[in-house]
């Protein structure tokens, strides 16, 4: 939100669901509601991995949403996800995507976590010692 | 598919410091050891490696371990009034022991060949500037519960292949 230029922005998943396998669909509505219209409104994948030193960060994929656009409006989204790399929690690092909608120009964004692994859970990487299937 | 990656002989990671390399190119005694296995392997997929460990010296009783490590790094910037020093913090979450020898007499002082899965359900390599998933080979050289020896060949995990 800036001065003089209050937006609200919703993003809702469909049925609440945060957590898909590799490769999956999303699906959701985006929201908003401004006293003037957006320039441009854009879904945003971004991919942040987070360590003690801080993050890197990637936007993975950006979706325009198509205009026109009103100051209300309320637009049903779907969104392939990439088949990884994983999220996980580490002991150290962790990998989270993030699905976000952005209006422009002036960036105001909301956002929603969500996971992208196998059985839509998380990786966990604790130490593991497995030991040699094969010599 | 799975593809088949040609293997070759993989680099140490060294410390990248003069000192440091000065000290292993004109000690001649110096460990060192040779690894030979593909750059790249995917998750669940097959693993060969030959490997050697040459010591002019070595110490009786001192065992040698080859062990596959995947880890999480983590980079930080430190500010102090003398500069900005990157700390680098490893934690592993696999350490999968794949070989393991006691030292002989003889040249190399140890060797052997072995065939593994990597396991299937873990962290592929991921790069970044402040933090990473690495793997490596990573060969020791122990005697009772004090390392002798540790070389560490970086190699690439890739996804499961589809």
């Amino acid at each position: 939100m800036t001065a003089g230029r209050t937006i609200t922005l919703t993003l809702a998943l469909e049925q609440g669901i945060a957590a898909f396998e590799p490769g999956a669909r999303v699906r959701g509505v985006a929201s908003w509601s401004a006293v003037v219209k957006p320039s441009g409104m854009e879904l945003r994948l971004v991919r942040e991995t987070r360590g003690p030193g801080g993050r890197d960060f990637k936007i993975a994929e950006t979706v325009p949403l198509p205009e026109p656009l009103a100051a209300v409006d309320r637009r049903p989204f779907a969104i392939d996800l990439p088949n990884g790399p994983f999220s996980f929690q580490g002991g150290l690092i962790s990998l989270v995507w993030t699905l976000q909608l952005v209006a422009l120009p002036g960036q105001e964004t909301t956002s929603a976590s969500i996971v992208v692994a196998p059985d839509a859970r998380a990786l966990e990487l604790t130490l593991e010692r497995p030991s040699a299937s094969a010599r | 598919m799975q593809t088949e990656v040609a293997r070759t002989e993989l680099r140490p990671l060294t410390s990248g410091t003069l000192p440091g390399w000065f000290q292993r190119i004109l000690s001649r005694g110096a460990p060192r050891a040779r690894v030979i296995a593909p750059r790249q392997v995917h998750l669940g997929g097959s693993l060969e490696i030959d490997w050697w460990l040459f010591w002019r010296d070595a110490p009786e009783s001192t065992m040698v371990t080859v062990t596959l490590v995947g880890a999480e790094v983590a980079h930080r910037r430190i500010s102090a009034r003398t500069g900005i020093s990157i700390v680098t913090e490893t934690r592993p979450f696999l350490t999968l022991e794949l070989d393991r020898h006691a030292a002989e007499s003889g040249w190399p002082v140890a060797s052997g060949h072995v065939e593994t899965r990597v396991p299937a359900r873990t962290m592929p390599s991921l790069a970044g500037k402040l933090n990473e998933i690495s793997w490596a080979v990573m060969v020791d050289a122990t005697r009772g519960s004090e390392t002798l020896v540790r070389q560490a060949f970086p190699l690439t995990v890739l996804p499961v292949a589809i």
